[in-house]
């Protein structure tokens, strides 16, 4: 991350800064809860790769998947559905029911929209039971990136690269 | 885990020099281990005598800390990279703690300029026990805070809220959003987690003016 502040801003207002308490928000006066906090966080990414915790993120995050990349074409769901050649009410299911596991020729399509394997999106649906640590580690972080804004932000469109790339990483020859 | 982001400073209120201190994105475990072993006693001791003086927990800032730590925990358990940790560290030791949310509840912006506008919003942002001017009587470092908003700050544009934060302040800190950072004071809430604490907002506006203004 960058500090969007210099060294000499820094410097002045410090010295011209009422000698004052600073602090908000929860009072912090002793480990205890950021060690909860801290614990918590480690378990879930442990617990993250299995199947049962897993799926659900998958779901969400094939759904964030094609929301975000109509939000960056400016595509309708009609207009994807058409461009990839499947049934907008199936699409629109994908957008809407994480429990919905589109069919495989959906998933091909979609693939080779994204330029990715069918295998990498295949992995995404709660119908798989294979998915890397690297993966699910992107997918969380990916899932927790996006907004509902209209407009995909430079950030978003950061984090939809990032995640396409490891999409694509996965071994295309079994696509 | 943690990485460092930049170099920044601090001044040190004994020897009138600015210091060279690190920020750190993250925290590890020896900044919890400097908090349970070199906070947590002075606050303790301070709360003794703030009793046996007969003055409140709040005149010199150390009230206890609330249940809603257990709600944070649950919810950092559920979107757990919607939090972020930035620590200062300087002289040895974790001179500051920040700790924000950038998704979810608290994260939409009250200000009238902007309303509903997401915003980077500050879970925490607390101070090491000898640096607070009201709970000792010689505070070691000066300018943990704004270092930590001007990070705060920073992660928002990062995160393209245009320079949006929002925060509870604690008593005895609201002259310093108010009149130092120039937030916004939308007053003080009247339920929920932060009852009774006032509610503070840096509009996009006021952002490009605090990191622009300088003396």
């Amino acid at each position: 991350m960058k500090l969007h502040f210099t060294a000499d801003w820094l410097r002045s207002h410090i010295e011209h800064d009422p000698d004052v308490d600073c602090d908000a928000g929860l009072p912090l006066r002793d480990a205890a809860p950021l060690e909860r906090l801290m614990q918590e966080r480690s378990r879930h990414q442990a617990t993250a790769g299995q199947p049962s915790a897993a799926s659900e993120h998958k779901t969400v995050v094939l759904f964030k998947l094609v929301h975000q990349l109509r939000r960056k074409d400016g595509l309708s769901i009609a207009q994807l559905a058409a461009k990839i050649r499947v049934d907008a009410a199936e699409l629109e299911k994908v957008e809407k029911d994480p429990c919905y596991v589109p069919g495989p020729r959906t998933v091909h399509q979609l693939a080779e929209f994204i330029g990715v394997s069918a295998r990498a999106v295949e992995q995404l649906t709660a119908a798989s039971s294979a998915q890397n640590d690297n993966l699910t580690e992107a997918a969380h972080r990916f899932a927790a990136s996006s907004d509902d804004l209209s407009k995909l932000s430079q950030a978003e469109r950061r984090d939809l690269n990032d995640f396409v790339k490891v999409l694509a990483s996965i071994d295309k020859k079994n696509g | 885990m943690k990485e460092l982001v930049d170099r920044v400073f601090l001044l040190n209120r004994a020897t009138g020099r600015f210091e060279d201190a690190d920020l750190y994105h993250g925290l590890d475990s020896t900044n919890l281990a400097h908090i349970e072993g070199r906070w947590r006693p002075l606050f303790e001791l301070r709360r003794r005598e703030a009793k046996a003086s007969l003055q409140t927990l709040a005149e010199v800032n150390a009230e206890d800390a609330h249940w809603e730590w257990g709600k944070k925990a649950l919810a950092a358990l559920n979107d757990p990279f919607l939090f972020d940790f930035f620590v200062l560290e300087c002289g040895g030791s974790t001179q500051a703690i920040l700790m924000t949310r950038k998704g979810g509840q608290d994260c939409f912006s009250r200000h009238p300029e902007h309303q509903r506008l997401p915003l980077i919003y500050v879970e925490f942002l607390a101070t090491a026990p000898w640096n607070r001017p009201k709970l000792v009587a010689e505070p070691t470092y000066k300018g943990a805070g704004r270092a930590l908003v001007g990070t705060a700050v920073s992660l928002s544009l990062e995160e393209e809220f245009g320079g949006r934060i929002g925060l509870h302040s604690l008593p005895g800190a609201e002259v310093f959003y108010r009149d130092a950072i120039g937030m916004t004071d939308l007053g003080a809430d009247s339920e929920g987690v932060h009852k009774g604490l006032r509610y503070f907002e840096l509009s996009s506006r006021d952002a490009a003016t605090f990191l622009s203004v300088q003396h």
